[in-house]
């Protein structure tokens, strides 16, 4: 129901105060959502909380849309989308993900990561939050990383207890170099060396959790998120 | 002349010196466990493990930090002046081809981290900063405004993690942060700025 009143909101402000947008993405640039779109808005919202999905997302897509001018059959396709994409995560995680693990799934589902990358997530660390995991796995992707050895990487390092900050600091840190003219395999491959140099081998995920979350990632900087 | 290695006092002072102290066996023995569990050589069925590459890698992951140190320092600049009117958004260094919408971390080991955000944008009335971490709701985040009136700012909690967001300058204008590579959202098509908040 507040979903409801969210979307019911968006589409009022919108039409009260949105002018021209900058960057209209189409030429039918709507300040807000017409009745019949945001009724269907409203289904899918509806539709997703039934089923127990989170639909903040949703809700946002649709507050982007309405700020940035896209087209009204744009914005509910987009809401449509992420709908479909919250529930695909929710079953790739199963069998009882958190909101913020389905929110991340649906994250790295919308980059293009397969639902298999998140079932193998979820299979090496099952019982356990992997919205970290998932984030870092999207990150890589953006960075330029393959799925499947971004996926694989990220796999091993849960398996040989990485942190959830270690993991973090590995996709920043890839990044960082993609940024600075880096390639995006060969940063992985120098920063992976880093981590896995402090990972004890056999190391379970539970034990290095236990561990604290103050191991350094590797050589290159003292500081973690 | 005296041999100073037949002096009695030197003797007895070599004496004292070879004999060892007590040695603690469980600390021996702890000391070996650790150093076992940080050494540097992975085993050898480890398919991440490359030992001939050590040495080189930690060079270029020494040469890599010093780099990301520069590179941050260089990076918090203030973003030039671009006219009297609202600035137009320019085009960042480096595009970002995929966008991660907020892969913010949701645990209690990842915390909102206080993040700020400077535009410098002359003319406006009202800025606010709008983003996957307030879900684009333009009344979350107002900015304010310099004494100069130029340099618009405000401080937020944010989780660390990749977002993408813009301005909504004078309740209008959708605009994109100069300073920051952009993404594209992969549903609208529209072009964000995209920040990375926790990488220090």
């Amino acid at each position: 129901m507040s979903a409801r009143i969210a979307i019911a909101g968006v589409a009022l402000v919108a039409a009260a105060s949105v002018g021209a947008a900058q960057q209209p993405s189409s030429a039918a640039s709507p300040a807000a959502l017409d009745s019949a779109s945001a009724a269907q808005v409203a289904r899918i919202v509806d539709d997703a909380q039934s089923k127990g999905l989170p639909v903040e997302r949703i809700v946002a897509k649709v507050k982007l849309g309405l700020l940035i001018h896209t087209s009204t059959p744009r914005i509910v396709s987009a809401a449509r989308a992420v709908a479909e994409r919250l529930e695909l995560a929710r079953a790739a995680l199963a069998p009882s993900p958190s909101a913020a693990d389905i929110e991340a799934g649906e994250d790295a589902l919308s980059v293009g990561i397969h639902a298999d990358a998140l079932e193998k997530l979820r299979a090496v660390n099952p019982g356990q939050s992997i919205a970290v995991p998932l984030g870092v796995l999207e990150q890589l992707v953006a960075s330029g990383v393959s799925t499947k050895r971004a996926t694989d990487m990220v796999t091993q390092l849960i398996r040989r207890g990485a942190t959830n900050v270690q993991l973090v600091a590995l996709g920043n840190d890839v990044d960082s170099d993609v940024g600075r003219g880096a390639r995006a395999d060969a940063s992985l491959d120098a920063r992976m060396n880093g981590l896995t140099a402090i990972l004890a081998p056999g190391a379970s995920a539970t034990s290095a959790a236990e561990a604290g979350s103050s191991l350094p990632t590797g050589p290159k900087r003292p500081k973690t998120p | 002349m005296n041999d100073p290695e037949r002096d009695p006092v030197v003797i007895r002072a070599i004496d004292e010196l070879r004999r060892l102290p007590r040695v603690d066996a469980a600390r021996v023995q702890r000391i070996v466990a650790a150093a076992a569990a940080l050494r540097v050589t992975p085993p050898g069925d480890d398919p991440l493990a490359h030992p001939r590459l050590w040495p080189r890698l930690w060079r270029v992951a020494g040469v890599a930090a010093a780099a990301a140190i520069v590179g941050f320092v260089i990076h918090g600049f203030v973003p030039p002046r671009t006219g009297n009117g609202v600035a137009a958004p320019i085009a960042a260094a480096r595009p970002v081809k995929t966008l991660a919408v907020n892969t913010a971390l949701h645990e209690s080991s990842a915390l909102p981290i206080p993040h700020q955000f400077v535009l410098n944008v002359r003319g406006a009335k009202r800025v606010s900063v709008v983003g996957d971490f307030n879900e684009w709701n333009r009344a979350s985040a107002p900015m304010e405004r310099s004494a100069d009136g130029t340099l618009w700012s405000t401080t937020i909690s944010v989780l660390p993690g990749r977002h993408m967001y813009g301005y909504i300058v004078d309740d209008s204008l959708f605009m994109l942060d100069p300073s920051e590579p952009k993404g594209r959202d992969p549903d609208l098509g529209a072009e964000g700025s995209v920040v990375i908040v926790g990488r220090p």
